[in-house]
């Protein structure tokens, strides 16, 4: 998820940044209301963590901007006041859950994911990203109108992706989470976990890229226009991307092998 | 929050305003120096620790201030409150 801070407690911003990044979330931290409605204007940010008590504009007065102009983002409200009431106006503003402080950083990313389940709720079934189109209810995906057999994992990866639409790299770290439901840290921390030795992001991207691949290639012909591809960013993560027939052409009477190649150096291949 | 009738009546409002800010602050450290040591628990690293020593310090600094600053508070109040009890037997 897409998440801006807005605490002008330095160190508790500083704290907070750091560990849902480690979670596999994109961060962006402020430290006042004015900047906070700013950067929600930017960044259209997915969640918002906010500190009542900021200087410039009040946390209360963020809260009824962002319900009037960003109701796609989902607010967290953090407060330092035991005041019942406080909380209920919070609630009543718009806010879509009260943390009181101090608070643990279990509870606060324990409350974030049930946020996140209650988002994925009201989002579309079906997902269109190019040729490809996804129906999550009936775990079918088409590329080109043609039927793509994927294993349970390889269909949960493509979601992770598809969901992004192409607008925002999904890093090594958030595919873990969401994929594989790695823990806080695992990909940092020294006593790995066997899987993780096996580099099993890279290994069912593969899988993914030479099954959209080899549709792409049957599919030509029958559909002009863009198919769908991911990119490798470097040092970033992966993201769909789009590759004109033309570009496919060009590679059409290489071995599978070498297409899949092509498919997996998408970051070299212009797009449309 | 108890009562301000606790302190010694409506004499006390304002040191029990200031105890109440005081102890909205206090959460401020108090939630980064739990966050932090939960952090390196999770990440499990050397640098992980060392942060979390380095900010709980700091956070604990803050925190001394802050419990030196409400005991003024509550001590103000106290002798404010033992001086109108005088006053009152008087």
């Amino acid at each position: 998820m897409t998440v801006l801070i807005v605490e002008d407690d330095s160190a508790l911003g500083h704290f907070l940044e750091q560990g849902l990044k480690l979670d596999g979330h994109d961060v962006a931290v402020v430290t006042d209301g004015e900047a906070a409605l700013e950067f929600a204007a930017k960044l259209r940010p997915e969640l918002m963590i906010l500190d009542l008590g900021l200087p410039r504009m009040d946390g209360v007065e963020v809260l009824a901007e962002m319900q009037e102009h960003f109701r796609s983002t989902s607010v967290l409200v953090l407060t330092g006041r035991a005041e019942m009431e406080e909380r209920v106006k919070c609630l009543r503003l718009g806010a879509d859950d009260v943390v009181m402080k101090p608070f643990s950083f279990h509870e606060l990313r324990a409350r974030l994911l049930a946020l996140c389940r209650r988002r994925s709720q009201f989002e579309d079934t079906v997902l269109q990203f190019g040729d490809l189109a996804m129906d999550r209810a009936e775990r079918r995906v088409t590329q080109a109108g043609r039927n793509i057999e994927l294993t349970a994992t390889e269909f949960s990866l493509l979601e992770s992706l598809m969901r992004r639409r192409g607008e925002r790299v999904c890093s090594r770290a958030e595919l873990l989470r969401e994929v594989w439901q790695m823990p806080l840290g695992s990909e940092t921390n020294s006593a790995r976990s066997s899987r993780m030795d096996t580099n099993i992001v890279e290994v069912y991207i593969n899988y993914l890229r030479k099954k959209l691949g080899k549709n792409a290639v049957a599919s030509q012909g029958e559909s002009a226009g863009c198919h769908s591809v991911i990119r490798t960013v470097r040092g970033e993560g992966y993201l769909l991307g789009a590759l004109e027939d033309s570009d496919l052409k060009a590679g059409a009477g290489n071995s599978p092998a070498v297409l899949t190649s092509i498919f997996a150096l998408g970051e070299r291949v212009s797009h449309a | 929050m108890p009562d301000t009738e606790e302190f010694g009546g409506g004499s006390n409002r304002r040191q029990m305003k200031q105890l109440s800010a005081e102890l909205h602050e206090l959460c401020q450290p108090l939630t980064t120096l739990q966050c932090t040591l939960e952090m390196a628990a999770l990440t499990d690293t050397h640098e992980a620790y060392r942060e979390a020593m380095e900010t709980g310090l700091a956070e604990c600094r803050r925190m001394v201030a802050l419990v030196e600053s409400m005991r003024e508070i509550l001590h103000e109040a106290v002798r404010e409150a033992e001086a109108e009890t005088f006053e009152a037997d008087q």
